[in-house]
């Protein structure tokens, strides 16, 4: 997949991971695994950058006798989502238009 | 690799950057591995899975602007040693002119670049000005008794507004061309800076 198109993809792939509840690094990974495999090295520079922007807030949480960071979707972070999904509507409908003209030919 | 050893390496490797940011980054992989661990994975393995000290360092220096990088890897692990200092000083009438000359060169690049689409663009604008003049000065002149000669001007008024109209589009296509490559440019350094210190290990 083209770099610049999956980095894009990754930022709303991880806000969509923590949507419904806050979630860490790990199981971010887990989760958006069948759809991009990932790893750590990935995953942190993105967290940082989105945390710098404000779409999402970190806290510490005990567990297990540690610190684990969770990262709860902060409401820039839902309205990103939701400028990805209309501007994707409008591509899925330019999609179909281009693969019905090749069908018919 | 054991986990310490693991977050030791990276911290090398990071050395530099502001203890904030360091251990900032730590915390995370740190509890990557944990986290692995705790699903049953050995620590050899967990630490493996994370990715090599080499990568994770290099991805969070990519992240990084330049300026942070090249302070990063300027510093030296363990300070300078004392013949390293005099070495600097020494060579100070070698390499601050070198290094002068490097800035100078690139500052140099981006200037020619900036200025040859400046001047496309001024080259297209005079055109189309000259034209819309050279146009609307014929028309009264037409009406009052035209010559050939004046028929003539008119198509060439024309004719120039036209190519302005055509070259802008190839001028605003290289305007974006060349500020696509200087953003190459500026990244092809960071990947060279990075790389240099890699080799220095």
């Amino acid at each position: 997949m083209d770099a610049q198109i999956k980095r894009g993809l990754l930022d709303v792939l991880i806000l969509a991971a923590i949507k419904g509840e806050e979630s860490y690094g790990y199981k971010i990974i887990k989760d958006i695994k069948p759809y991009l495999t990932i790893s750590e090295s990935t995953l942190y520079p993105i967290l940082r950058r989105l945390e710098e922007g404000g779409y999402l807030t970190v806290n510490s949480q005990e567990h297990n006798g540690r610190l684990r960071k969770y990262y709860s979707i902060t409401a820039a972070g839902l309205k990103k989502i939701d400028d990805f999904a209309q501007e994707w509507k409008q591509m899925m409908e330019i999609y179909d238009y281009v693969v019905r003209e090749v069908e018919a030919v | 690799m054991t986990k310490k050893v693991f977050i030791d390496e990276v911290r090398a490797k990071l050395k530099g950057l502001s203890e904030d940011e360091i251990s900032k980054a730590l915390e995370f992989y740190e509890e990557a591995i944990d986290d692995r661990m705790e699903e049953g994975l050995t620590e050899d393995q967990a630490v493996a899975a994370v990715g090599t000290p080499e990568e994770v360092a290099n991805q969070i220096l990519m992240d990084m602007p330049l300026s942070k990088v090249v302070k990063a890897k300027s510093k030296p692990d363990s300070g300078y040693k004392a013949w390293e200092i005099v070495l600097i000083i020494l060579g100070f009438p070698i390499w601050f002119p070198l290094l002068l000359t490097a800035a100078i060169l690139a500052l140099t690049l981006m200037l020619v670049v900036a200025i040859l689409v400046i001047t496309f663009f001024i080259v297209v604008a005079a055109i189309g000005i000259a034209g819309l003049a050279v146009t609307f000065a014929c028309i009264p002149l037409l009406f009052t008794g035209g010559s050939s000669s004046l028929l003539l001007q008119f198509g060439l008024g024309l004719i120039c507004v036209g190519l302005a109209v055509v070259m802008f589009i190839p001028a605003k296509a290289f305007c974006l061309w060349s500020i696509e490559m200087c953003g190459n440019f500026g990244r092809w350094v960071k990947q060279k800076v990075i790389s240099g210190r890699k080799k220095e290990k």
